[in-house]
């Protein structure tokens, strides 16, 4: 089995999963009380955000590698992590204000999650724009490297901004549904889009990787 | 060591040396400034809001479009007089290149802003001569944040077209904290709180700018080496 | 679903599962084509 073939069948068990969660999430977790049924969001917003950082660590990680060993295939790895990672943060992004209208009546808020993955989204992007800004394999694989290591070293400096910032500026008192103090069902239907959304990546980036073996200028 | 500062003090005299010579860069930067700061005058309601509250804002604001519109020429001097390959194939030490290309950046970017606070301080009516010491040593950690970043990032743009767009677009993320941090002591500065009030904050943009200065020296030989 | 007393919020829960199934799938269609297309 050719490794573009096992990254669909992964993508698709992962999508079957995926199905499997909006079904278990939809009709078979209880509505909460307070938010109603907007709630079901968190199922699908707090994955995808675990995703989209997953995908910042490991871009940062095999950057670091290819820097290390000049193996291209860490370079190619990056590129496919970095453009999941993308998609998970758009689900993530549009998620986001849907939940925060109806819940905290606002479309937008800087709250941490929000504000590290707009991050994570720039610099998703700029990293790609300057993929496809550079011709030459063996530059573009060092500078995109760079960029990366970069990119991963930042995450934790905004996290640090976004705590202190919300320290100073008390947000509105806002329901927060962090996972120990969900009741069971609710959690365990978390953690199954947790486990859904890393098989997803797994299979995606597994894709991406595999045809991604003509960049020049698909950056 | 001392090889590594002599070597980077001797590019950042030469970068300066050339960029002062014709003084247009450095003109044009100050001129960008004062219109900035006029842009963000008329760009406000006075009878709204109070100059003092938006002032830390305006200042930073200000301070970081000056510092990535200088940072652009970092490199474009080299590339025009296509000295950049002469410099790559002496042996210097690429750590001292950085260091030197940082140097010669935080020098610009120094007296741009050493231009633009008086500058700030007289149009919109702020006093900041008490405490002068304690915001000219904040702006000066946090623009060595910006300019570390910055140099890295003008190196990766620098044979890629549009750079002049690529490099905010890349380097803006990573200008944030900084620029948050920067902006809260101000605040706290101008309206007379003690800096205990913001040791979170200092102690933030002094980690950045450990971190970020000792990994763009790092990864700077990455950019120029094959 | 909707239980009795909770708010009517439901229609953002439908619009974000939509949307994120979209994106989800669409991407992971978008990689297979390209797959498909590769010599």
């Amino acid at each position: 089995m050719t490794l573009k073939t096992r990254g669909r069948s992964i993508t698709l068990l992962g999508l079957l999963l995926l199905a499997g969660v909006y079904v278990r999430a939809i009709w078979f977790t209880p509505v909460e009380r307070t938010q109603g049924g907007a709630q079901k969001i968190f199922y699908l917003h707090a994955p995808a955000a675990w995703s989209t950082l997953l995908a910042m660590g490991l871009v940062g990680l095999a950057s670091i590698l290819y820097l290390m060993m000049k193996d291209e295939r860490f370079d190619r790895f990056a590129a496919a992590s970095a453009e999941v990672g993308t998609a998970f943060a758009c689900v993530m992004l549009t998620t986001g204000p849907l939940w925060g209208k109806p819940v905290w009546g606002t479309w937008w808020t800087w709250d941490a999650r929000l504000t590290l993955t707009l991050f994570l989204f720039f610099l998703f992007i700029g990293y790609q724009l300057l993929r496809g800004a550079i011709a030459e394999p063996g530059t573009r694989a060092r500078y995109a490297a760079v960029l990366g290591i970069f990119g991963m070293v930042l995450v934790p400096f905004i996290h640090l901004s976004v705590y202190l910032f919300r320290t100073l500026h008390p947000q509105p008192i806002v329901l927060k549904p962090s996972a120990p103090s969900l009741p069971g069902d609710m959690l365990a239907t978390l953690l199954f889009s947790f486990l859904t959304f890393t098989v997803l990546y797994i299979g995606l980036v597994t894709q991406r990787y595999a045809t991604g073996a003509g960049d020049a200028h698909v950056g | 060591m001392s090889g590594l500062l002599r070597d980077a003090l001797v590019i950042a005299r030469k970068d300066l040396a050339l960029e002062l010579r014709t003084k247009t860069g450095l003109g044009s930067a100050l001129v960008f400034t004062a219109l900035v700061l006029t842009v963000f005058n008329f760009g406000r309601d006075p009878t709204a809001v109070a100059a003092l509250d938006l002032a830390p804002s305006i200042l930073w604001v200000t301070f970081t479009f000056a510092a990535v519109l200088s940072l652009n020429r970092a490199f474009q001097l080299e590339l025009e007089n296509q000295a950049f390959e002469g410099l790559l194939v002496s042996p210097i030490d690429r750590r001292s290149l950085y260091l030197g290309k940082l140097f010669a950046n935080l020098v610009f970017v120094g007296l741009v802003e050493a231009v633009g606070l008086p500058l700030f301080a007289l149009f919109f009516n702020i006093p900041i001569l008490h405490v002068l010491l304690p915001l000219a040593a904040l702006i000066a950690v946090a623009t060595v944040g910006f300019v570390a970043v910055g140099t890295l990032m003008s190196a990766l743009v620098i044979r890629v077209r549009f750079a002049e767009l690529m490099l905010p677009v890349l380097l803006l993320p990573f200008l944030i904290p900084p620029l948050v941090g920067a902006v809260q002591v101000t605040a706290r500065l101008l309206a007379g709180r003690p800096l205990s009030e913001v040791s979170g904050w200092l102690r933030l943009l002094l980690a950045y700018d450990v971190v970020f200065v000792s990994l763009a020296a790092l990864l700077f030989p990455a950019t120029v080496d094959e | 679903m909707w239980a009795d007393g909770t708010p009517p919020t439901g229609g953002y829960a439908i619009a974000a599962y939509v949307i994120a199934a979209v994106i989800l799938i669409g991407y992971s269609f978008m990689l297979y084509r390209r797959g498909s297309k590769a010599p």
